[in-house]
């Protein structure tokens, strides 16, 4: 198995949108991390059990159990409840705010989202990698 | 089960030029910019949320192709051919159903004049499969204007999904159903 640099971490999405996952596939690309995609909380979950990521991007709307449910979960478990979620949503409203607060979530963003947000978002909560893509986003 | 790591894949890198592989990540930028803005209009179309009326789903369309040809005029390469929807559409007007040079106003899609084809939901289907060969063919000039092959093929990937999701829920559409 190939050896990946220290400062390259897996981070996870849980989205129902196939674009949404594309497009942070992209941006943690860039950023060199690595990528794991989920569309659904059972498919979230079950990924969970093999998997532990440096951090979590989580829609809040999802078919079934909704994100915030699967951040009470993620948060209640030992394994992974350090493991900080950042809670994406399609309103800016502070009512989605206080109840991903509520629910454990360290940060909201509001979708539509720039990359550089994100960008933003992982390095607080995993750092800068060493394996950033040549030129990544001069722009602004 | 998670989706495969496919960004993970070693490939061969190219040689590209410092300004190309600068331009190529300025465009990349706006274009997920792009994209996260538009697919924001197109989660209109998920199931739950299906726009209430032929009118109001025709209006959701209409703007979320306007966005496109917008987006795409801004590309240097389209400015360079000089790029308009009405000489897009005047290409290939044969293979149109029933769009045509009528349904475009000020270089954007007329809500109104498409609103005066639409008369049932075979029309209504019918207009929106042209709207989404115009946007194919917006989308691939986007993809055309990266320089890294790499870049062409991922955003084609995922631009093929954008559509396949929007064509998708276009077809669950029945105006004929909602009032």
């Amino acid at each position: 198995m190939p050896q990946t640099p220290e400062s390259q971490k897996v981070i996870m999405v849980v989205d129902d949108s196939q674009t949404v996952r594309n497009i942070m596939a992209l941006i943690v690309h860039r950023l060199g991390h690595q990528i794991v995609r989920t569309r659904s909380a059972l498919e979230a979950l079950s990924t969970l059990n093999e998997v532990v990521p440096d951090l979590i991007f989580l829609d809040i709307t999802l078919p079934g159990m909704d994100g915030l449910d699967i951040c009470k979960v993620i948060k209640g478990h030992p394994r992974i409840q350090h493991v900080p979620v950042i809670i994406l949503s399609g309103s800016g409203q502070e009512f989605d705010k206080m109840m991903g607060r509520l629910a454990g979530a360290a940060d909201h963003i509001t979708k539509p989202f720039e990359p550089e947000t994100i960008r933003k978002c992982v390095e607080t909560y995993c750092g800068p990698s060493d394996s950033a893509q040549e030129g990544v986003w001069q722009k602004p | 089960m998670a989706e495969a790591l496919v960004d993970n894949v070693d490939r061969t890198p190219e040689t590209l030029s410092p300004e190309a592989i600068q331009q190529d990540m300025a465009l990349e930028y706006d274009s997920m910019v792009f994209l996260s803005a538009i697919e924001q209009l197109a989660v209109r179309w998920s199931s739950s949320t299906l726009p209430t009326s032929p009118a109001l789903a025709l209006a959701s369309l209409v703007d979320l192709a306007n966005r496109v040809v917008e987006f795409v005029e801004q590309l240097p390469m389209a400015k360079a051919g000089e790029f308009s929807l009405h000489a897009l559409i005047s290409r290939d007007l044969p293979n149109y159903a029933q769009l045509g040079l009528q349904h475009i106003q000020k270089r954007r899609f007329s809500r109104e004049a498409l609103e005066r084809t639409v008369q049932s939901a075979a029309t209504f289907h019918l207009i929106s499969k042209d709207i989404l060969r115009v946007l194919n063919i917006c989308l691939a000039i986007n993809v055309k204007a990266f320089h890294s092959s790499e870049m062409r093929r991922q955003w084609k990937t995922v631009y093929a999904g954008f559509l396949a999701h929007v064509a998708k829920a276009l077809q669950q559409f029945d105006p004929d159903q909602r009032t």
